[in-house]
Order: structure tokens, then C-alpha cells, then sequence
């Protein structure tokens, strides 16, 4: 137990130090790249704003649920996909060095980075949803505990996938490329297009496979409660991020093991 | 103490797989003090890297039971995008120590004055070496692990880190890599020879200059 609560204190003590690091560089710190982090839900969701007023606003796909938080359940969850998902590669290659204070392991520098696009992301989304409720274009959720279910799995699924295009990078330069295909093909599997009610049962089935498009169900119930249909298999959420989870830590101690980095 | 057992390290490369240590084992005791020979290639700095532990074996273990420093070298383990202040408030994060009194050791040590303030990537080699030494020392490790640094800089640098390892640290272990039989005798008090990725040779330094001497001229034969 001892020595639990001891590696705990460690991780904490360097991730909290690789955090500070990079939030504070002052000199080639990329923090107005970090600071677009947050301002990127707000300038799509302008976008989608004005198509909001110009078609006369309303609903999606006459199934009530309102557009401004259609985009804003459906959206932020895959942009925090594509910033934390290719981070891990270069925040290992930029700082390897200090890999060589032995506190530091190789995951705490992925880690660190993680939670750095991961708070952006939710600042950002954070700051338009307050916005947005101001303006009285979104409620408050009904459910909250759905809305924060929903929410924790895609973090936790981003993470995981970090982990895989982390390992896979380090070992290929392709892979890294590669992500961004990914990602856009992900789309669709996020639920950024479409509820599941809207779809026909064989088609719903085979939506119901990917588990951010679960999550993102989940956050849809929390927001709009039982008004809509929404369909989430919690269990099988679990599990398969689960599984992702250990692929990923796999992948990244073979690639550490095996390959230059 | 540090152990490696039956380590092996392959790097991939274009013409196939490049085995840089060949199951190497080795152990390090409280207070030794080694020295690495080998030509350029034989797995030097492979062994460094591992044992400072910036990258893993592809087999075999590493036991660490004591402190282990970063490689005192040409390139240190600071970070170059930081500055001088800003490493030392990194370096006593991570450490747990107190930044007052690692940047105090430092700034003794490295007699850098303003120029901390300034990012490292704008400091000579011999500075940048003087930072990462005396924030080692500042640090406080049971084993040093030093890639010729004692080739950087002036005499007085060099006589700074005589001084600070030889008669201050001289209970602390040390690893050393050097192509000087001079240097190596010096500081070390065992030497071991490292050939395409596997131990060749093992000696005491004390009384043993013509076996270092005859060892550095098989070297430069080889061309290191």
C-alpha cells in the first residue's frame, strides 16, 4: 500500500512538473497553438450558427433535438480525439532527454501531454457552453450524470487511441499521417452526423460497435433526457475501452523496447 | 547497486537488424568506479543510454538500487527550448528538491551569472556542459554517469570536476566513457573493454597503465 501511495506521489510530482513545463516555456513554447485549442469549438460552431439563423433554425432531422446542441454534443468529443491522438509522438521525440531522470517514464511524458490538449479541449467547451446558455441557445442537461458518463469514456477511449497512434508512431513515420485519415473516417463513429434513432435497426447495430458513438449517446441522454430515443450499451463501452486501453500500453512498450526513441 | 542481466539492444536499420549490446551483463557496486573502453560502434554510448535508463533493453533486465545521474556529456540531459533557471526549476520539481538551493550549487558551480536567464540552445558546448554538471551535483546521485565530459572546456572546468568527484563525491559510484587511458585511470578504478556489443576485456586501472595504454593503441588501430 506504501508503496502504491509512493509511485503515486511520483507520477503526480513529474506529470505535474512535465505540465508546468509546458504550459510555462516561455522560449519555443507552443502555447498560442494550445491557446487555438480552445478557441477552435468556438469558431466552428459560429459556423454552424449562421447556418443556424439562415435556415430559420430549429431542429435536426425533425427529431427535436435542437442544432446548437446537436454540434455541441456531437462535435468537441472528436476534436479532442484529433488533438490528443497524434500528441504523444511528438511530445516523446521533443523532450526524450529527459527520460534520463529516472522519475520520469515514458508514459508520463504522453500522459502530461494528454492532459494538457484534454483541459483545453474542455475549457473550450466549458466556455461556448456557458455562452450558449447565456444566448439561450442550449438547456442545461437533464441528466448530468449521463452527460459526464458520456464524457469520461471519451476521454478515456482518446486516451487509449493516443496510446495506440503513439506506439505505432514511433514506429512507423506513416502511421503518423495516417492519423488524420483516421480521424475524418472516425467521424461518422463519433456521432457528430447522427443519432442512433435515426437509424434503421441493422444499420444502428453496426453503428453501436464503435464506443465513442455509445459515449456520445450518452451524452446526448444527458442533455436532452428521455425526450429522444437514444440507444448506449454501457458494459460493452467499458469493456472495449478496456481492450484499447492495453492494446495501446502494448503497442507503446514494444515500440519502446524495440525501436530508437 | 546497478545489475544488467543478459542485456541486449537491436536497433532496426535499413540493412537489417543492428545488435549494439549482445547480451552484456555487468554489475556496478556502491562506490565502484568503471570505466568503458571501445572504439566507436562497440555499444558505448548504447550502454550509457541504457543505464541512465532514456531507453529500454529489447531483452534482459536492469536493476537499479541506487540513484542514477543523467550523462554528463557534450549534449547534457538539460532542455534546450528552456532556460537555465527554467531547467533548475524543472530538474527540482521532479527531484523534490528545493529550488533555492539547486539553483545556489549551480550557479557556484557553473559560474554562469545572468546568463541563465537565457535559453540553452544559445550557450557554447562548454557551457551547457557546466550547467548539466553542476546541476548533477547540485542534485545530489549515487552514480555518475559521465561521456567525456572531462574533454569539454577549460583547465579550471576540468579541475572543478576533479575536485568535485574525486576528493568530494569519492564515495560515489561512476560510469565512465573516455578514449583516454589517462582520464580513465584517473577516475576509474576498473576498466572494461567493449567490442561489437560484447565485454572483451576486464582489469583493475591501479598498476595496469601499459594494458589501458596497449588497449587505447588496439583502438586507434581499429580506427576510433
Amino acid at each position: 500500500m506504501r508503496e502504491i501511495m509512493k509511485t503515486l506521489e511520483v507520477r503526480t510530482r513529474v506529470i505535474g512538473a512535465l505540465i508546468l513545463r509546458d504550459i510555462g516555456m516561455r522560449h519555443g513554447g507552443e502555447l498560442p497553438a494550445q491557446i487555438y485549442h480552445i478557441a477552435e469549438p468556438a469558431v466552428i460552431l459560429l459556423v454552424i450558427l449562421g447556418f443556424h439563423f439562415y435556415g430559420g433554425g430549429g431542429a435536426i432531422l425533425n427529431t427535436g433535438f435542437p442544432l446548437t446542441a446537436f454540434v455541441l454534443t456531437g462535435y468537441p468529443q472528436h476534436m479532442m480525439l484529433r488533438h490528443t491522438g497524434n500528441s504523444g509522438v511528438p511530445a516523446i521525440l521533443s523532450s526524450k532527454s529527459v527520460l534520463y531522470h529516472q522519475q520520469i517514464k515514458y508514459i508520463d511524458l504522453v500522459f502530461s501531454r494528454i492532459i494538457i490538449e484534454v483541459a483545453l479541449v474542455i475549457v473550450g467547451l466549458f466556455i461556448i457552453y456557458v455562452v450558449c446558455m447565456w444566448l439561450r441557445l442550449v438547456k442545461a442537461p437533464v441528466y448530468i450524470s449521463y452527460f459526464y458518463l458520456g464524457w469520461f469514456f471519451q476521454i478515456w477511449i482518446a486516451v487509449a487511441i493516443c496510446f495506440i497512434f503513439t506506439g505505432l508512431g514511433l514506429m512507423s513515420a506513416l502511421v503518423r499521417r495516417l492519423f488524420i485519415p483516421f480521424a475524418f473516417i472516425m467521424m461518422p463513429f463519433y456521432g457528430i452526423f447522427t443519432m442512433a434513432y435515426t437509424m434503421s435497426p441493422s444499420i444502428r447495430a453496426f453503428f453501436l460497435y464503435s464506443p465513442p458513438f455509445n459515449a456520445t449517446e450518452m451524452i446526448r441522454r444527458g442533455y436532452i433526457g428521455l425526450a429522444i430515443p437514444t440507444y448506449f450499451n454501457i458494459s460493452y463501452t467499458i469493456w472495449t475501452s478496456l481492450l484499447l486501453t492495453f492494446v495501446g500500453l502494448a503497442i507503446m512498450q514494444h515500440a519502446r523496447r524495440n525501436y530508437v526513441a | 547497486m546497478i545489475e544488467l542481466q543478459n542485456v541486449t539492444k537491436i536497433y532496426p536499420s535499413k540493412g537489417g537488424p543492428i545488435k549494439a549490446l549482445d547480451a552484456v551483463s555487468l554489475k556496478i557496486n556502491d562506490g565502484e568506479r568503471l570505466g568503458i573502453l571501445g572504439k566507436n560502434g562497440a555499444g558505448k554510448s548504447t550502454l550509457i543510454r541504457l543505464i541512465g535508463g532514456v531507453e529500454e533493453p529489447s531483452s534482459g533486465r536492469i536493476v537499479r538500487n541506487m540513484t542514477v545521474s543523467w550523462p554528463l556529456a557534450f549534449r547534457g540531459a538539460v532542455q534546450n527550448n528552456l532556460s537555465g533557471k527554467e531547467n533548475i526549476l524543472f530538474i527540482a520539481r521532479v527531484y523534490k528538491k528545493s529550488v533555492d538551493d539547486i539553483t545556489a550549487k549551480t550557479e557556484e558551480f557553473a559560474e554562469l551569472g545572468s546568463r541563465l536567464n537565457d535559453p540553452v540552445s544559445t550557450y557554447s558546448a562548454g557551457m551547457r556542459a557546466k550547467m548539466s554538471f553542476g546541476l548533477s551535483l547540485a542534485v545530489e546521485f549515487d552514480c555518475y554517469l559521465i561521456d567525456e565530459i572531462t574533454a569539454v572546456g577549460d583547465k579550471r572546468f576540468r579541475d572543478k570536476c576533479r575536485s568535485e568527484l574525486l576528493e568530494k563525491r569519492k564515495d560515489r559510484a561512476i560510469v565512465m566513457v573516455s578514449h583516454n587511458p589517462v582520464t580513465i585511470k584517473e577516475y576509474c578504478n576498473i576498466c572494461v573493454a567493449l567490442d561489437r556489443g560484447k565485454f572483451v576485456d576486464r582489469f583493475y586501472t591501479a598498476g595496469n597503465l601499459t594494458r589501458l595504454k596497449r588497449w587505447q593503441e588496439a583502438l586507434l588501430d581499429q580506427g576510433a
